[in-house]
């Protein structure tokens, strides 16, 4: 093996790298909302404002069992169905129990989905509630009900 | 001392116990020569003592290997996930949540292209100069052991570069795109489909270098490199060419088709992102691997023999 230490360290460094990209990957995807989490019925996540292409700010109301979900993280990720490089994300702000504030901008008018991602504190779950909804566009054509 | 040829054409050692001391110890001496026959040794000595000469071999050029594996992964992403989201033209509606989620689909399509180039590159491109330049296929038929366990391991060797291939990708898909990269990896999956895309890029790799005529090989990348990325799955998902349905039809016979749709599955790169399902990915991706190892080791045996 002492004629194959320069592939030896290379192979060692590609190691170190690899695992050092994982960690990487993962720190992205909390960030960005985009963990592979199992939905959970009990929570449930309404628009207070139907999304449109003209908005650039909405609250969305988080609910578990019908009550508000107050001082948890939430996120979250959607894309266009069709289309599906073009996604918006973003992390919620508390604005009244269980309200929650966005910036999100929709480009195009059409259908979306996605997924809001819920961590209550002391909880240390992360649940997920799937998303699938229109989004008006500004000119007044309003996409097909999803 | 009784000497002589045995019954069996072994010389037979002589009978040292009715020598004197001095006598049987010269004997002993004297006898080094002798006809016995020889055993073969294991077949996994022999592969092992081959992949050793291949990996020395790589290890003395290890320069240029890491150019061929770096270079295209390197460029593709600096050029799709950094340059053009800086300057304004990147994919995804000009967010940085569209921007991120094309470079993930992007990265699992890339990390396929690079085990699957790499597996291919470096068995056909040896194997053609070692038929036509260097003639060492010659010397590698003097190894005790069958043609086939010579052309095995040959696709052995493709699929450990081609493993390192793919652990190259992970960080430069990691630090070097402007946006951030979503892999979330689901391990069953990774740790399976991994060894069948570098086992099928090799088997590929020995069936277009023996098939092929030796002159031909080098122009592959140019000739077949081309098609198989654009037609592979790699810039797009294979589902989001329902829009094309003859299209996504005829992808279908590219293998790096199932290998771009299998690291997909292998890493979780967004909410939404669909792949193949993974009965077709796995049994396509074994057909492949058989069909292309019986191809290949019946173009070895012709390309030796005759």
């Amino acid at each position: 093996m002492r004629r194959l230490w320069r592939l030896v360290l290379i192979g060692a460094v590609a190691v170190g790298a690899f695992a050092l990209a994982l960690g990487r990957f993962s720190e992205a995807a909390e960030k960005g909302c985009t963990q592979r989490v199992r939905p959970d019925d009990a929570y449930s996540v309404t628009w207070n404002t139907d999304p449109r292409t003209d908005l650039s700010s909405y609250r969305i109301t988080v609910l578990r069992d019908g009550k508000p979900v107050s001082g948890a993280r939430v996120c979250l990720n959607a894309y266009m169905v069709g289309m599906s490089a073009m996604a918006v994300t973003d992390v919620g702000r508390e604005v009244e129990p269980g309200v929650y504030e966005m910036r999100l901008t929709f480009e195009m008018g059409q259908t979306w989905a996605g997924q809001v991602l819920i961590s209550e504190p002391g909880s240390g779950r992360l649940v997920g509630v799937p998303l699938r909804f229109p989004v008006e566009d500004k000119w007044g054509m309003s996409p097909a009900a999803p | 001392m009784k000497t002589g040829p045995s019954a069996k054409g072994a010389v037979r050692r002589p009978d040292v116990s009715e020598a004197a001391p001095s006598e049987a110890a010269a004997s002993e001496a004297a006898v080094r020569t002798e006809c016995v026959p020889r055993r073969k040794p294991p077949a996994l000595t022999v592969f092992r003592a081959l992949m050793l000469r291949d990996l020395s071999v790589m290890d003395k050029s290890l320069g240029e290997f890491l150019h061929h594996t770096v270079t295209q992964p390197l460029l593709l992403v600096f050029v799709f996930t950094f340059v053009l989201p800086k300057i304004g033209q990147g994919m995804g509606g000009g967010t940085e949540a569209g921007a991120s989620r094309f470079a993930s689909l992007l990265m699992a399509g890339l990390i396929a292209q690079a085990m699957a180039f790499v597996g291919i590159f470096r068995v056909a491109v040896p194997m053609a100069r070692e038929i036509d330049v260097t003639n060492e296929l010659e010397g590698r038929m003097l190894a005790p052991t069958s043609v086939y366990s010579v052309a095995f391991e040959k696709i052995a060797f493709g699929a450990v570069v081609s493993f390192f291939a793919a652990m190259v990708v992970f960080p430069i898909a990691a630090y070097l795109p402007a946006t951030p990269v979503f892999l979330l990896i689901d391990w069953p999956i990774l740790l399976t489909v991994v060894p069948l895309i570098c086992y099928a890029s090799a088997a590929l790799g020995l069936a277009l270098g023996t098939v092929l005529k030796p002159s031909s090989v080098p122009l592959l990348a140019g000739t077949l490199a081309l098609p198989l990325a654009f037609g592979g799955a790699i810039f797009y998902t294979w589902a989001s060419l329902d829009a094309l349905p003859w299209l996504k039809y005829v992808v279908l016979v590219n293998p790096i088709v199932y290998m771009s749709e299998g690291m997909r599955a292998a890493l979780f790169t967004g909410v939404g992102v669909d792949h193949m399902p993974l009965p077709i990915v796995y049994g396509a991706l074994i057909t492949f691997s058989v069909v292309l190892t019986f191809v290949g080791m019946r173009g070895f045996k012709k390309r030796v023999l005759f």
